[in-house]
């Protein structure tokens, strides 16, 4: 691997590492909070609902013909600006009614046209992006490829929070009025989703010159191209939009938006309850939430992140492979998919998501791949057998370290564990003090969500991440250092043929089964809620990019 | 028959009467009596294993198997109340024992000795008594990571100061009454007057002020077991189950209020017990 490979992994990793912090304790919070769906993933059933259907209409254009004159959002925490530089997870979610990226990800994981008609890969490292024509900001001017220039060029500033995830990037030109090119540092599979997702949207040069610093803040806001405008932001309470009426995708079915700010989930259900709210995109505690909400009111869609246990391996006795293989066998997903409360979509048993596979291959193609890795199942034999061969066969006391939010959790696999005479104490840290100890030399046993990401399999790599010295560095919580695991990460990144890849992720993580140093136990769901509405094409965390009011279908 | 030899017996009823608790201080001896019970032998009462979970079995509604339901990771409510009733009482039992005994050391010593020595522990009580406590506590045991015993220990030291000043204003007002001064004129030593005649002329509020820092301790220590910095995860605590079963108000109430309704009685009956105890005690001393 290259210096500059090496460079690139790292600056690249950060911003996900934080988005991946932040997103796990949003998630961890599901995991303390509320009953667990009886099928383990939400509201779902046997038959497809809204939530799992693909947009077919076209791009821009509604779900549904229905008009509605008024919607009430309910959003956990506050929107405090809309610099999409600059703001956080609560805003998140409602930025994305009013800035759109240049592309749109499928629930497949393919890439669609939005902003962009077309989109070619150059060569290995220059991508050329062909603006839609008729686009207009909500002044009434057109969209122009320097708009788009501008605001990568803003979102990717140093002194931007979502600048890493654009480290990859030597260049971006504006070929022509309707042309954007990029020119990345070096080959990077995963740089083709970024123009797709939440952090790679557009708004206006002129205005955002214009007002200098005051750009995003609540009382300049900003300009931008999506279906509704941002009229108000009150930090305190919410956010007020209304419909843009030169939409390029035409009169957006939904007039005005208002945004209310709650402080939990359960004020939030009540809300919901009252008909204070009509849906609320985001919720942590589904089950919890529905009980409060009056019942029948959430739809939980799996996604790519993975919660995982993270062993740490410099400690004794996790430096013992047959230890961490003894606790693998020991772990029932079940239980623990269970005691998540309706965060978790299903068990979870690899290092990758399979979810990040699929524009690999085939479905077929993956499941074969798949099924060359050791996934160590629930038996409790097979886990007292490894645990004899260890250091310590008669057991062994540690600390598994986590935040209050994920207590629950912990009581779980502490209990899991003392059946094989592991005797588990569970710690739980605040928040803060939970994020340091995981910077600390010395890891605790712990476990992690993996949060929004996007479909490139690379997304994991930030929990296997080492320096030039091979020593763990980031988000490598477990501590692994492994010279072939690192070198599969670097060369599933440059390697452009997705049948390469698929072995080269393959071959990876039969490395990482043999070595354990995660335990994967659920993959992460993520929920809405309502009684009025369902939304369209809520697959994954991808519906968070895109203004996802438009697809939106009366229940 | 003369009229005394009738109205005797009725005198006596009287005064036997009123010996006799209030009904409402019964039943709060009772509760208490049966909370103590519990805490002893809780665990050993116990149905079922207060921490074995049956996940997949949670959030059941009260019935014949379940008392009072099961939690989010399907542990029977009920075992569990019985359970904590040992961290609800032993930890406001040691901070008001060793707060009365340092308190009324201190206090007394303050009050009697008065000058300089009164005027450092004063000014030692007024420091103290300025810092929020809770916030303190809540920040060092967030710090230092929490734990039952150190929530404990943190209460027992902020608590000191309060008994020492409430010891040393009821010292004051019995330094200048005669007994005291006969006590000096008849070369008792300082000790010996302070523990001997003038600690027994203020105990009822030792006792009394005693029982509301248990009440107090009861209710601080269930708080900082639901700010998740008491009771270790997964122990029976009240505090702890009043936390872990919030979320649960809508789905098994049960199992959200039981633990609630259990911290506020056994608060209210000690300060009702600690009144009744005050004032029975005051009325002693007047009548001696």
């Amino acid at each position: 691997m290259s210096e500059t490979t090496r460079t690139r992994g790292w600056r690249g990793r950060r911003a996900r590492i934080v988005s991946c912090l932040l997103t796990t304790a949003l998630l961890a919070a599901c995991a303390g909070n509320g009953p667990a769906g009886e099928d383990g993933d939400g509201a779902a059933g046997n038959g497809e609902r809204p939530a799992d259907t693909a947009r077919t209409v076209d791009p821009g254009a509604p779900v549904s013909d229905e008009h509605i004159a008024q919607l009430d959002v309910g959003i956990p925490g506050k929107v405090t600006l809309v610099d999409p530089a600059d703001n956080m997870e609560a805003g998140l979610n409602v930025n994305q009614l009013g800035l759109e990226p240049l592309l749109r990800i499928d629930p497949d994981g393919e890439l669609q046209p939005w902003l962009a008609t077309e989109w070619e890969q150059v060569s290995d490292t220059v991508y050329e992006y062909t603006l839609r024509e008729g686009v207009t900001f909500w002044d009434g001017t057109e969209l122009t490829a320097e708009d788009v220039k501008y605001s990568w060029d803003h979102l990717r500033a140093p002194e931007s929070r979502r600048a890493t995830y654009f480290a990859a990037v030597d260049t971006v030109e504006a070929v022509d009025a309707g042309t954007v090119r990029v020119t990345l540092t070096q080959p990077d599979a995963s740089w083709q989703y970024t123009p797709a997702m939440w952090y790679s949207v557009i708004f206006q040069k002129k205005f955002a010159e214009e007002t200098g610093d005051a750009f995003g803040q609540p009382g300049t806001l900003l300009v931008a191209t999506g279906p509704w405008k941002f009229d108000s932001v009150n930090p305190a309470s919410g956010m007020e939009l209304s419909a843009y009426e030169g939409y390029w995708g035409g009169k957006p079915p939904i007039d005005r938006i208002s945004v209310k700010s709650f402080a939990d989930d359960n004020s939030m259900a009540l809300a919901l309850r009252a008909g204070e709210i009509d849906i609320a995109p985001v919720v942590s505690g589904p089950t919890g939430f529905d009980a409060a909400a009056g019942g029948n009111t959430v739809t939980t869609v799996e996604t790519c992140g993975t919660a995982r246990m993270s062993l740490p391996m410099r400690r004794a006795p996790w430096d013992d492979v047959h230890v961490r293989r003894a606790v693998a066998h020991a772990i029932n997903r079940d239980d623990i998919v269970a005691a998540a409360q309706g965060a978790a979509a299903g068990p979870a048993v690899y290092a990758i998501s399979p979810r990040l596979l699929q524009t690999l291959g085939t479905e077929e193609e993956v499941q074969t791949a798949l099924e060359e890795i050791e996934t160590y199942p629930y038996d409790l034999e097979a886990a007292e057998a490894e645990l004899a061969q260890s250091s310590v066969p008669d057991g062994f006391d540690f600390d598994l370290t986590v935040p209050p939010s994920s207590a629950a959790i912990a009581e779980v696999i502490a209990a899991q564990l003392g059946e094989i005479g592991i005797d588990i104490a569970v710690e739980v840290l605040p928040d803060t003090a939970w994020y340091a100890a995981l910077r600390e030399d010395v890891r605790p046993l712990t476990f992690s969500a993996t949060g929004a990401c996007t479909p490139d399999p690379d997304w994991d790599s930030i929990f296997f991440d080492t320096d030039e010295s091979g020593e763990p560095i980031g988000l490598n919580m477990a501590q692994y250092s492994s010279p072939e695991v690192s070198a599969l990460w670097a060369e599933g990144l440059l390697e452009q043929d997705p049948a390469q890849r698929l072995r080269i992720y393959t071959d990876l993580q039969k490395q990482v089964a043999e070595d354990v140093p995660y335990i994967s136990l659920f993959a992460e769901g993520t929920t809405y809620a309502s009684t009025t509405y369902d939304i369209a094409e809520y697959n994954s965390y991808f519906w968070m990019n895109l203004p996802w009011a438009l697809n939106l279908v009366p229940k | 028959m003369t009229e005394a030899a009738v109205t005797a017996p009725r005198q006596l009823t009287r005064r036997r009467m009123k010996s006799r608790p209030p009904l409402l201080i019964g039943l709060c001896l009772g509760f208490m009596a049966l909370v103590l019970l519990v805490a002893v032998f809780g665990e050993a009462l116990a149905p079922q294993d207060p921490s074995q979970q049956d996940v997949l079995g949670s959030l059941a509604p009260p019935s014949a198997e379940h008392w009072l339901g099961t939690d989010g990771l399907g542990r029977d409510v009920f075992s569990r109340m019985l359970a904590g009733a040992r961290s609800a009482i032993m930890g406001p039992l040691v901070i008001a024992v060793v707060a009365m005994v340092c308190g009324n050391l201190l206090g007394l010593l303050a009050g009697y000795r008065a000058g300089l020595v009164d005027s450092l522990l004063m000014r030692w009580v007024d420091l103290m008594v300025a810092i929020p406590s809770l916030l303190i506590i809540i920040v060092v045991a967030g710090a230092l990571g929490g734990g039952y015993w150190l929530a404990v220990a943190l209460l027992t030291i902020l608590t000191i100061p309060t008994d020492a000043r409430v010891m040393r204003a009821a010292t004051l007002e019995q330094v200048p009454r005669p007994y005291v001064e006969a006590a000096k004129t008849l070369g008792v030593s300082n000790g010996r007057i302070m523990v001997r005649h003038i600690w027994p002329n203020i105990a009822a509020t030792a006792v009394a002020n005693s029982v509301i820092i248990f009440a107090g301790s009861l209710v601080a220590i269930a708080g900082l077991s639901f700010l998740g910095l008491g009771a270790a995860p997964g122990t029976p605590d009240w505090g702890q189950m009043l936390s872990e079963n919030q979320p649960l108000l809508f789905t098994n109430p049960v199992a959200s209020i039981a633990p609630g309704i259990a911290i506020a009685l056994t608060a209210t009956a000690v300060n009702l017990i600690g009144d009744w105890v005050y004032e029975k005690m005051s009325r002693r001393g007047a009548a001696r």
